[in-house]
């Protein structure tokens, strides 16, 4: 093995932990702002005004 | 070294932050059993992905793939990290079989209840309950140890009650309140912690040691066979402990909840599989500092490569933080731990002949995890080496796990002929695995051949008991599994 492949490697291993958790977090985002414009748009329905 | 005192605060915040948190968002949810221990189609997409991931990681990501690392190299570490990954892909088949079959089940045990009858029932019992509290135990030890190495006090019996009480019963708080729920919000908390975490002790290490190349070098000069991708035992090592871990998480109650608990099959698919992408390069991460310890000579004590490794080279600041990801680590393994342990018996109680009202039972599964968490931390404050017990139970659930999953497939197994797979596959085992605890053993040869054999003969007399005349119709499930409070 030569020392460009081991970085390679390292380097591979560390994008795939990184690109995991910005996957996470964007899915996570996308649900709660998901929620707030539900809560938001029951909060202002007409049937909850009445 | 870190001043005690200041670690036991910095530990009080964190899991109190963690406990507080499971407490409040979990606030009014559960009203019954059914709530606490399943939590049944309410995770989406994001908190399914990072539940499988939260409960896959444990802190023993930080021991025990370094420790393969410095023995076994680059081949063990790579395959520690498929082996991780595997469970989750068996999974993302298994889980959404076991809706099918039983869509309002709870556990593995009491699918195996319904499908195979008592005896290996019993078999499925023993298995998952063994397997699931040594790794609670494993987990508490794991806090007391590391919390003491960090604070350089020596790791016997009263200095290790503490640290282990404190994350015991912060965990106890939430999980015994807010169940399943609690657990899962907090997973996806952790998780946001975990991955973070875990990739700045990885940079700030390699930086701190001179970079990749650098690091190379001090490799190849000091160890060089730990590189080579060829070497037989790592190689050996990989394969037993592919078999290992996934033989073991097929009874790892926390998964069967959480398959319950996904809002639909796609959720659950897209959940696993996301996670066993994820999983792959954590554990490898782990695992290669394990490689770069054995580079630098920080290795002398194997199992805690990890810990040598950065303290040995990253500033005190930084060590705090790695504290936070081992503490985040513990405790989303260990609510997922605790409350699997208590569905089990509380699944099981009405199903045995015991009859409680909906409350009564809530009540009886929180008294069953307070006892399960008190029995957990009065072991982990004797600081007893788990290890060898860890792998008496994954040599066990080795034995009983195709049984079980071939019984969810085929209509041909009967339960005597499923336990008698699964003991005889233990009773093969059992030799090499006494022969690999002898000083100087081949242990990686010596492992393969016991759970390679346990595995290969518990598959073999499966499939030959299966070739009887007899069927079960798997469609009964659906009717034999019913809601707790719904018992036939």
């Amino acid at each position: 093995m030569s020392a460009l492949i081991f970085t390679a490697f390292l380097v591979a291993l560390l994008a795939s932990v990184v690109a995991v958790f910005i996957y996470v977090l964007i899915i996570t985002v996308r649900s709660l702002w998901r929620h707030k414009r539900a809560a938001g748009r029951f909060r202002g329905s007409p049937s909850r005004r009445r | 070294m870190i001043d005690p005192l200041v670690l036991l605060l910095l530990t009080l915040v964190i899991v109190g932050g963690f406990a507080l948190v499971g407490i409040l968002l979990t606030r009014g949810q559960v009203r019954d059993a059914e709530d606490y221990i399943t939590a049944r189609n309410t995770m989406g997409l994001h908190v399914a992905t990072a539940t499988f991931i939260a409960t896959v990681m444990g802190a023993w990501i930080l021991f025990s793939p370094a420790e393969a690392g410095v023995f076994f190299g680059l081949p063990a570490v790579i395959g520690y990290g498929i082996g991780s990954a595997i469970p989750l892909i068996v999974y993302a088949f298994l889980g959404p079989r076991a809706r099918r079959l039983a869509p309002t089940g709870h556990s593995v045990t009491e699918l195996s209840l319904a499908r195979f009858g008592l005896s290996m029932y019993s078999v499925v019992l023993f298995v998952s309950v063994f397997y699931m509290f040594i790794f609670l135990a494993a987990e508490l030890t794991a806090i007391a140890l590391t919390f003491n190495l960090l604070a350089g006090i020596p790791p016997v019996f009263p200095a290790l009650v503490l640290p282990a009480l404190l994350v015991g019963l912060a965990t106890l708080a939430y999980t015994a309140y807010g169940g399943l729920r609690a657990s899962v919000v907090t997973d996806h908390i952790q998780v946001l912690v975990i991955l973070p975490l875990l990739a700045v002790a990885f940079v700030g290490v390699i930086v701190a040691l001179g970079g990749p190349i650098v690091l190379f070098q001090e490799i190849t000069t000091n160890a060089p066979e730990l590189l080579q991708l060829t070497s037989l035992p790592g190689i050996y090592f990989a394969i037993f402990v592919a078999i290992a871990i996934t033989g073991a998480n097929i009874f790892n109650q926390a998964y069967w909840q959480r398959f319950y608990a996904s809002r639909s099959e796609r959720v659950l698919k897209r959940g696993l599989g996301v996670a066993a992408f994820a999983v792959f390069p954590m554990v490898a991460l782990a695992g290669m500092f394990g490689i770069m310890a054995a580079g630098v000579g920080a290795s002398e004590v194997p199992s805690v490569a990890f810990f040598s490794l950065v303290l040995a080279s990253l500033p005190i600041w930084l060590v705090l933080l790695i504290y936070l990801l081992v503490l985040a680590l513990i405790m989303s393994t260990m609510d997922s731990l605790l409350n699997g342990l208590a569905s089990i018996f509380t699944t099981d109680v009405p199903r045995l002949g015991g009859r409680l009202s909906s409350r009564n039972l809530l009540r009886f599964a929180r008294v069953i995890t307070l006892l399960l968490a008190l029995a957990a931390i009065v072991i982990a404050s004797f600081g007893f080496s788990v290890l060898t017990l860890f792998l008496v139970a994954d040599l066990v659930c080795a034995a009983a796990a195709f049984p079980m999953v071939y019984g969810l497939y085929s209509e041909r197994l009967g339960g005597v002929g499923a336990a008698v797979a699964s003991i005889a596959g233990m009773v093969v085992g059992t030799p090499f695995f006494a022969l690999a605890q002898a000083p100087g053993a081949d242990v990686a040869s010596l492992y393969l051949l016991s759970f390679g054999l346990a595995f290969v003969t518990s598959v073999a007399l499966t499939l030959v008991f299966s070739l009887g005349r007899k069927r079960y119709d798997l469609g009964i499930l659906a009717i034999e599994v019913q809601e707790l409070g719904v018992q036939r």
